[in-house]
């Protein structure tokens, strides 16, 4: 029985080459540019956790018992993720090692005008506009607070930027799968129209429509597992090139691709846009 | 087996192919339909089969009524049914045994018992040696005897066949109504549409259906 099938979908693929080909072209395109997306929506989302665990609000206080005590009620808090503490004189030793070599500037400071300071890191979680704006109120009505520094703009980039360009990526991602869906449907379409004689005799023969239909959502099937197999193997070896570009131009800076399960779960993804295609294409 | 109730049966209106036709083929029957071309031999059998519904009147095959049959259920009714196509209607791109073999695929038989049962009908119908060509390349002859072989893989409990010998030799003529005969003898209905009369020599028992001017004309022989 399977056999059976299997020689109609070779069948219809031999009789088809052209169609198939036209097809396969625009879909592995529309694919691979879905994939793109993703992985730089992927590498764009470590690259902003890498940089959000780099990026405190710090809050300087006025002398250090008072930023003692501000860390023991700031540490009860589950949003925050760690706090550190850098006295005056942490603070001065910092300045110190970045300032080696030119230590001469230091020289006319008879004592240490640095101020105390809470390093504040959020959970990943509570990256949002309003709780940092929120916590930042907060801090700066503590006791003792002289002031409270975070780079804002950073933070829009990490929470509001991020999630706007999720959304435009969504929107993407919609709008190719669409594409994907519509050339299949259309390729399982035009075969359908070749093959309608046959299909005719079939019927006459007592042939059940899904008889009928399970080669064509076998062929469907197929187109979107070899388009997702191929722009796979297209984006792994661009992304490979760009790994060993920026590794000979020396830029310390390389991009992820795809982990074995998602690569799985794109391959599935094809699977099911292939479905719906020869569902659509099937459809009167 | 069939009931044709005041069947009338025009492609355009007005112009009636069948008018009134009454009649009754019961179980295990042998049926010769007999008359000139165009007169309506396949037409009356494409009713049967509904590749075509009646403009008005009731047929009535093995327990379907044909024309209030719901389309999901038509496969049940052509399963009963063996066809032998006035033009064949085999698929040209798939070999003699892919073309046999269909039939019973649908029915969803064992590839064992199909791959024995189309060898044996390509032994009865002299096909052996072309079981792997493809249709397209066979004779007009070759491939009357792939549509032959076809209608009888399943032993239809009605086989319906549409000037089955036109393309036949004579000898491969009476083969041919031997086989029918086989399959009516185990009881299936047979109903043979054609305009050589002298077919119908070979089978004694059969009854003769004249088909005329939009009318059937029974006669007992
Ligand atoms: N699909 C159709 N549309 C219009 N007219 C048709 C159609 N099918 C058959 N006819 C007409 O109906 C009449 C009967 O046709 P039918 O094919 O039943 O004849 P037949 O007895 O089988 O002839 P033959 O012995 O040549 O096969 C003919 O005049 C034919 O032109
Ligand atoms: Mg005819």
């Amino acid at each position: 029985m399977l056999s059976f099938w299997w020689k109609k979908v070779w069948q219809n693929i031999i009789h088809t080459l052209w169609s198939q080909i036209a097809c396969f072209l625009p879909t592995t395109l529309a694919l691979s540019t879905f994939g793109l997306f993703i992985l730089i929506g992927i590498n764009f989302n470590l690259y902003l956790k890498h940089w959000q665990r780099k990026i405190p609000i710090i809050a300087f206080f006025q002398n250090e018992p008072l930023t003692e005590k501000a860390r023991t009620t700031l540490i009860t808090k589950s949003e925050i993720a760690q706090i550190d503490y850098i006295s005056s004189q942490d603070a001065f030793q910092r300045l110190k090692t970045w300032l080696k070599g030119k230590e001469l500037l230091l020289e006319g400071l008879d004592k240490n005008p640095l101020l105390p300071s809470l390093e504040i890191y959020l959970k990943p979680a509570f990256y949002k506009l309003d709780f940092i704006n929120h916590l930042v109120q907060e801090l700066k009505g503590l006791p003792g607070v002289a002031e409270v520094v975070y780079p804002s703009y950073l933070f829009f980039l990490v929470t509001t930027g991020w999630r706007f360009l999720k959304l435009v990526f969504l929107l993407i991602g919609v709008f190719l799968s669409l594409a994907t869906v519509f050339i299949i449907a259309n390729l399982i379409r035009l075969h359908l129209q070749k093959r309608r004689e046959e299909i005719k005799i079939m019927r006459l023969l007592g042939a059940s429509e899904g008889f009928i239909q399970v080669p064509f959502y076998i062929e469907g099937l197929w187109q979107g597992v070899i388009c997702t197999g191929a722009s796979i193997l297209l984006l792994k070896g661009f992304f490979t090139w760009i790994n060993e570009q920026t590794k000979t131009l020396q830029i310390p800076f390389t991009i992820e691709f795809f982990d074995l399960y998602q690569i799985l779960l794109f391959i599935g993804f094809g699977l099911l846009l292939g479905l719906i295609g020869s569902f659509l294409g099937l459809k009167k | 087996m069939i009931q044709f109730i005041h069947v009338y049966k025009a492609y355009s209106p007005g112009y009636y192919v069948l008018m009134d036709l009454n009649l009754h083929i019961r179980k295990g029957e042998f049926v010769f339909l007999i008359g000139p071309s165009g007169v309506g031999k396949t037409t009356f059998l494409k009713l049967i089969y509904r590749e075509e519904l009646p403009t008005k009147g009731e047929i009535l095959v093995s327990g379907f009524n044909v024309r209030v049959l719901p389309n999901h259920r038509l496969p049940l009714l052509r399963r009963k049914i063996g066809i032998v196509f006035q033009d064949f209607k085999l698929l040209p791109y798939l070999s003699v045994f892919d073309n046999i073999a269909l039939v019973l695929q649908i029915l969803g038989y064992p590839y064992t018992y199909i791959k024995q049962r189309v060898c044996e009908l390509s032994e009865q119908l002299d096909l052996k040696e072309k079981l792997k060509t493809k249709v397209s390349n066979l004779s007009t002859g070759e491939k009357q005897r792939v549509a032959i072989a076809r209608a009888l893989a399943h032993q239809p409990p009605l086989l319906l066949a549409d000037e089955p010998t036109s393309n036949l030799d004579a000898k491969r003529s009476i083969q041919t109504i031997d086989l029918f005969k086989e399959l009516n003898k185990l009881g299936s209905t047979v109903i043979v549409a054609t305009h050589n009369r002298d077919l119908a020599n070979f089978v004694p028992s059969a009854r003769m259906l004249e088909i005329g001017k939009g009318k059937i004309k029974a006669k007992i022989s």
